[in-house]
């Protein structure tokens, strides 16, 4: 397979700023005080990432996935992930055309722009196993043929920490093909208040005879506020924001301390550090800059690297986990 | 015919021998014991009535036989008798039998048995254990004297030890920088001559930073948070502001005076930053 590479950038980076400023206006007239996770899922949509979120039900997950696939104009598929799920029921399979007598592919949900995996821990490991695998690869292999998928493609899993009866939990190297795991937690108070006014005045939607209840999904707005072009322009100037020699000591540093922890039995792989300056990059962007700074790497040290680290029998036993070590790995200087 | 049957003659009068010879006479002599030892005296026969053991009439009596089991053998009897001694010599078994009807006894053959002494004549305690004596490695007070040598020079040993050690680490720690001010005069020293390499220019804005969270008493909130936090800070901010133009920017449009922006990191006393914080996390 070729690579081709892509025309220069014809936007400017003021122009990809202003895109991201309408893509997050357009969210935030949907979804409230979710700031953090929209930033979240731009990065990971602008460096081709996946995203695994970590939260209760109700926190807008799915809204804020589909919110963000109308604002971009980009192909949305959900997927409910359940025990009972096969590996064909994601991928596709092959369906014998009972006219013709020949085979037809059948596509699955996963050929989409963005994916949203719920509760993804529910699904058997062979099915999680295979949708990893085909989120690395980027293509799917259904009968004979391998079929690409389609690009952009972002896969939005989800999590619920708290019911971990019946569920299959996603191993470090499983988890490790994720760029980011943030973990949502619930609004703040004044938050929680606009989302109950604005639930208030969502009034009911005539369907025929009868009539129904709006709720938000209703509320979001069909016209993009951005094309695919604009997409592509965005992730060309993330490939342009500067990334200086000194940031790139202090990810190694970190890193490496995460190897050599004593609450830690695993350690960062290289693709967290990867994984951490390409997320260095694209937040700098939405913030306007054009160079990353150790400010990029603190704020998304959590979300790059907490679910990829694993605290050895001792430290848990003494009540310590991986986020203690982490915030003293980023607190430590010097060897 | 005499000749064919004399060999199964012969085989017929040897197996007989010791069938005939197995019953006890009162001629025949048992075998002498020694003083305490029990004897069975099995198939003895006598003539006459059944009899039994005299009943003792005194507890010192030094010769003890009791009647195991008795049958009829013809007009006379087969009796099992067991007896031990208590003193050497020779006993006279009839002796200590009568009747059981408590008719006039017949007159019995002798039957005479000898018990022995192992201890030589006149002695009457047993000899002494020839057992070779054990060494001697001290009494009692000699242990004590000993455990408390062995608990002082342990004690010292552990004192000496841990004064090593802790000297050890009073000397690496004054080898080393102990606070951060310390840490900082030299890699700003370094900085500021421009002999820092990439790494130890990243380790300089960690270390600021790192700084400025115990100055301002951040030290227990998430580093994120705490960064925020000194960004905020008019000096503070102003430092991180200007090492990112410095360290991370990729154009010359803020130029930094690195000397100016570092001078109040060269001389900073050792304690300061202590109370700094202190004051800091009281406020």
């Amino acid at each position: 397979m070729s690579i081709v590479e892509s025309d220069p950038p014809t936007q400017t980076v003021d122009g990809t700023i202003e895109f991201i400023a309408r893509v997050r206006e357009r969210v935030g007239q949907v979804v409230v005080g979710q700031d953090v996770v929209v930033e979240r899922l731009l990065i990971a949509l602008f460096t081709s990432g996946h995203i695994l979120l970590q939260g209760v039900p109700g926190v807008a997950k799915t809204l804020l996935a589909s919110t963000l696939s109308k604002a971009i104009h980009l192909d949305f598929s959900r997927i409910q992930f359940t025990i009972d799920l096969l590996p064909s029921d994601i991928l596709g399979s092959e369906i014998l055309d009972q006219q013709s007598g020949s085979f037809r592919t059948h596509k699955g949900p996963i050929f989409t722009n963005l994916l949203l995996a719920d509760e993804i821990n529910r699904a058997a490991p062979k099915v999680q196993s295979a949708m990893l695998e085909a989120m690395q690869e980027r293509k799917v292999t259904i009968g004979d043929t391998a079929y690409p998928l389609p690009v952009p493609f972002l896969v939005i899993a989800t999590q619920n920490p708290v019911e971990q009866s019946g569920t299959f939990e996603l191993p470090e190297a499983q988890l490790d093909r994720f760029m980011l795991l943030h973990r949502l937690g619930y609004p703040e108070p004044e938050h929680e208040r606009e989302i109950l006014r604005r639930n208030m005045s969502l009034g009911i939607r005539r369907e025929g005879k009868g009539a129904v209840a709006r709720n938000e999904f209703d509320s979001i707005n069909d016209e993009p506020v951005g094309s695919e072009d604009m997409l592509v322009e965005a992730m060309h100037s993330v490939h342009e924001v500067h990334v200086s020699d000194t940031f790139l000591e202090h990810v190694i540093e970190i890193i490496d301390r995460t190897r050599r922890h004593p609450d830690l039995e695993l350690g960062c792989s290289p693709r967290a550090g990867i994984a951490m300056t390409k997320a260095a990059r694209a937040r700098a962007l939405i913030h306007g800059r054009n160079y990353v700074t150790p400010e990029d790497l603190y704020e998304l040290a959590e979300d790059v690297i907490l679910h990829r680290i694993r605290a050895n029998y001792e430290a848990l036993a003494e009540g310590r986990t991986t986020a203690s070590a982490l915030q003293e790995i980023l607190q430590e200087v010097g060897a | 015919m005499i000749k064919t049957l004399l060999p199964a003659v012969c085989l017929f009068a040897l197996l007989a021998v010791p069938a005939t010879s197995a019953d006890v006479s009162p001629s025949d002599t048992p075998e002498a014991t020694s003083v305490g030892f029990p004897v069975t005296i099995e198939d003895l026969v006598l003539p006459g009535p059944l009899l039994q053991v005299k009943p003792l009439e005194t507890r010192d009596d030094p010769f003890i036989l009791r009647l195991v089991q008795s049958h009829p053998h013809g007009t006379s009897h087969r009796y099992t008798f067991e007896y031990y001694a208590l003193e050497p010599g020779e006993y006279n078994l009839v002796e200590y039998l009568e009747p059981t009807d408590g008719q006039q006894a017949v007159e019995l053959p002798a039957t005479m048995v000898t018990v022995t002494a192992i201890l030589p004549p006149g002695q009457i305690e047993p000899n002494m254990l020839e057992s070779a004596p054990l060494p001697r490695v001290g009494g009692y007070w000699t242990w004590v004297l000993l455990g408390f040598l062995a608990w002082l020079a342990i004690g010292y040993a552990i004192l000496t030890v841990g004064k090593k050690r802790s000297a050890a680490l009073e000397a690496s720690s004054e080898e080393r920088p102990r606070t951060l001010a310390d840490r900082l005069r030299p890699t700003v020293e370094a900085a500021v001559a421009g002999e820092l390499t990439q790494a130890e220019l990243a380790e300089l804005e960690r270390v600021l930073f790192a700084f400025w969270r115990k100055r301002l008493g951040l030290d227990h909130i998430p580093a994120a948070e705490a960064r925020r936090k000194v960004l905020e800070h008019p000096e503070g901010g102003q430092l991180l502001r200007q090492l990112e133009a410095w360290l991370h920017r990729p154009d010359d449009d803020m130029p930094v005076d690195i000397p100016e922006l570092l001078a109040p990191y060269r001389n900073l006393p050792s304690e300061s930053l202590t109370t700094e914080a202190k004051e800091a996390v009281e406020v």
